[in-house]
């Protein structure tokens, strides 16, 4: 039912979307309408896999890069007062600083090549993720860890059999924030350093003033996003069901 | 050498440094024997020290002073020797019902065919044999509650600690989970130390009473209780009500009139 009242609602907006851009003749380069949008993504879709793969690309290896980076500095943070309080306020103001505004410069150091485009997907999405971490391993009940503690266990035992897996939901959604940035942080590299990808393309075809197709790279964009969302969700489903599931206490 | 006391409090002083830089002292030169297979319950006003005194005997805390003994020893951590049920059941939510109750072996070493076996018996005993490979969530609050008393028995520790831990169950579930307990505590005679606000609760359960009060932590009286029968109907017994008063008065700092409890035995008043 939630599904189909989002599809219904959806639809409805595609509808609107065509109305307006038909019915007022909406200049194309203004406003395509939906359908020049679909007929633009079909004629181009043999040309559109490499951008795509560029784009994948990018965001998956800035977004393991993150996660390799954020996740064990989450778990040292919580594990540690004293680097915690010397490091995080550090990260914090490195995070207010805009990455947008960082891209140009991380390119001018890295280059043109994939490099620069990866530094900035990981500099997008490390923070949600790093924070995420560290908020769900301080969220372990005191009562537990004194459980813990009692039965004998050591800090690595407390870490590995209570902490990280009770803040599994809290990884998770930092890890959902995270992939979300991502895509913005691989179109970002893309606009300002890039000879393939569906940045690339939405700066390229707009140049031109082919708006439908830009709108297609848009579209594709949308739909890769969602499906890696929804991929975080699904990894979420397969291996930590229980993380989903209502709180037992 | 037979040690005839499971749990010694010398001389303890505990005092917390509040972060305003300020000190406060929950326990002041705070002595109490626990015997060895009793039930002792420890009750009091809030802020007494009586979870403060449970923390130390599970060696989660340190006396600012005095020492503590547990089996005639100084350092007896792990749960083969003390073990603790909280308020709340702290079921881990990733494992099932069987593997949090072997939580506390899987600490200490790999499972063996024989831990498990153990599990499922205490389990039986509580009658949650058929969710034991359930996941937490699908068991009730009583039901997870039973399952945190199994996990607490599966290293057949010496000593069980329990703070409040039927504070959180509705009024059925917790007279449920105290006769049960008690059976529990007949069939293993386990020396259990047991923190509770319900003055009949302590009555029903215990074979002494430790009465504390909030002035800075200190032992205002022990009283055991010998009820002839530990029933429902005990509830309503005159028996029952003459120690239920004697308690409260102590609680709320009465004095003790000859109709609260002249009869009984009285074995320490610091």
């Amino acid at each position: 039912m939630k599904n189909l009242l989002s599809i219904a609602a959806f639809g409805l907006f595609l509808i609107l979307w065509q109305g307006i851009a038909v019915g007022f003749n909406v200049p194309v380069y203004m406003l395509p309408a939906p359908t020049v949008v679909l007929g633009q993504l079909i004629e181009f879709a043999p040309h559109l896999p490499p951008h795509i793969w560029a784009t994948l690309e990018t965001i998956l290896l800035g977004f393991l890069a993150a996660m390799a980076f954020a996740i064990p500095l989450g778990t040292l943070f919580a594990s540690s007062r004293v680097l915690s309080d010397a490091v995080l306020p550090l990260i914090v103001f490195a995070h207010a600083i805009p990455v947008i505004a960082l891209a140009p410069i991380i390119v001018v150091s890295l280059g043109t090549g994939i490099a620069a485009r990866v530094v900035v997907v990981l500099l997008i999405s490390f923070f949600p993720i790093l924070i995420s971490t560290l908020t769900g391993l301080r969220a372990t009940p005191t009562d537990m860890l004194d459980l813990a503690k009692v039965a004998g266990s050591t800090t690595l035992q407390r870490l590995r059999m209570v902490e990280i897996p009770g803040a599994i939901p809290f990884i998770f959604s930092g890890l959902r924030i995270g992939i979300s940035t991502a895509v913005i942080g691989a179109v970002v590299g893309e606009f300002i350093a890039a000879d393939r990808g569906l940045g690339y393309l939405v700066v390229h075809s707009t140049t031109n003033f082919d708006v439908p197709r830009a709108m297609a790279a848009v579209v594709c964009l949308a739909l890769i996003s969602v499906l890696l969302y929804q991929s975080i969700e699904w990894l979420q489903k397969a291996f930590f069901p229980w993380s989903l599931r209502a709180a037992a206490q | 050498m037979v040690v005839l006391d499971a749990i010694q409090f010398n001389d303890v002083t505990v005092t917390y440094r509040a972060s305003s830089g300020g000190a406060h002292t929950v326990l002041r030169n705070f002595d109490l024997r626990v015997r060895n297979t009793e039930f002792l319950s420890i009750v009091g006003p809030s802020g007494c020290g009586k979870s403060t005194l449970l923390r130390l005997a599970a060696q989660l805390i340190q006396p600012t002073s005095g020492t503590l003994e547990i089996q005639g020893d100084a350092d007896l951590r792990g749960f083969s020797k003390v073990a603790i049920v909280f308020q709340r059941p702290n079921l881990l939510r990733w494992l099932s019902v069987l593997d949090n109750v072997l939580y506390p072996v899987r600490v200490l070493r790999r499972v063996t065919a024989a831990d498990r076996d153990r599990a499922l018996a205490l389990l039986e005993t509580v009658g949650l044999t058929r969710f034991a490979n359930g996941m937490p969530e699908e068991l009730s609050g009583g039901m997870q509650q039973r399952a945190a008393i199994c996990r607490a028995l599966v290293l057949d520790p010496q000593i069980l600690l329990m703070d409040e831990p039927f504070s959180a169950l509705d009024a059925l579930t917790r007279e449920e989970m105290q006769f049960e307990l008690r059976r529990i505590h007949e069939a293993t005679l386990k020396t259990t130390l047991f923190v509770t606000h319900s003055v009949n609760e302590a009555v029903l359960l215990s074979d002494r009473i430790a009465v504390m009060s909030s002035d800075g932590g200190k032992l205002h009286d022990i009283c055991d209780i010998n009820l002839r029968e530990r029933s429902e109907d005990s509830l309503t017994s005159e028996e029952f009500g003459v120690y239920a008063k004697r308690i409260r008065d102590g609680i709320y700092g009465r004095p003790r009139t000859a109709k609260s409890a002249p009869q009984l035995e009285t074995e320490a008043s610091p």
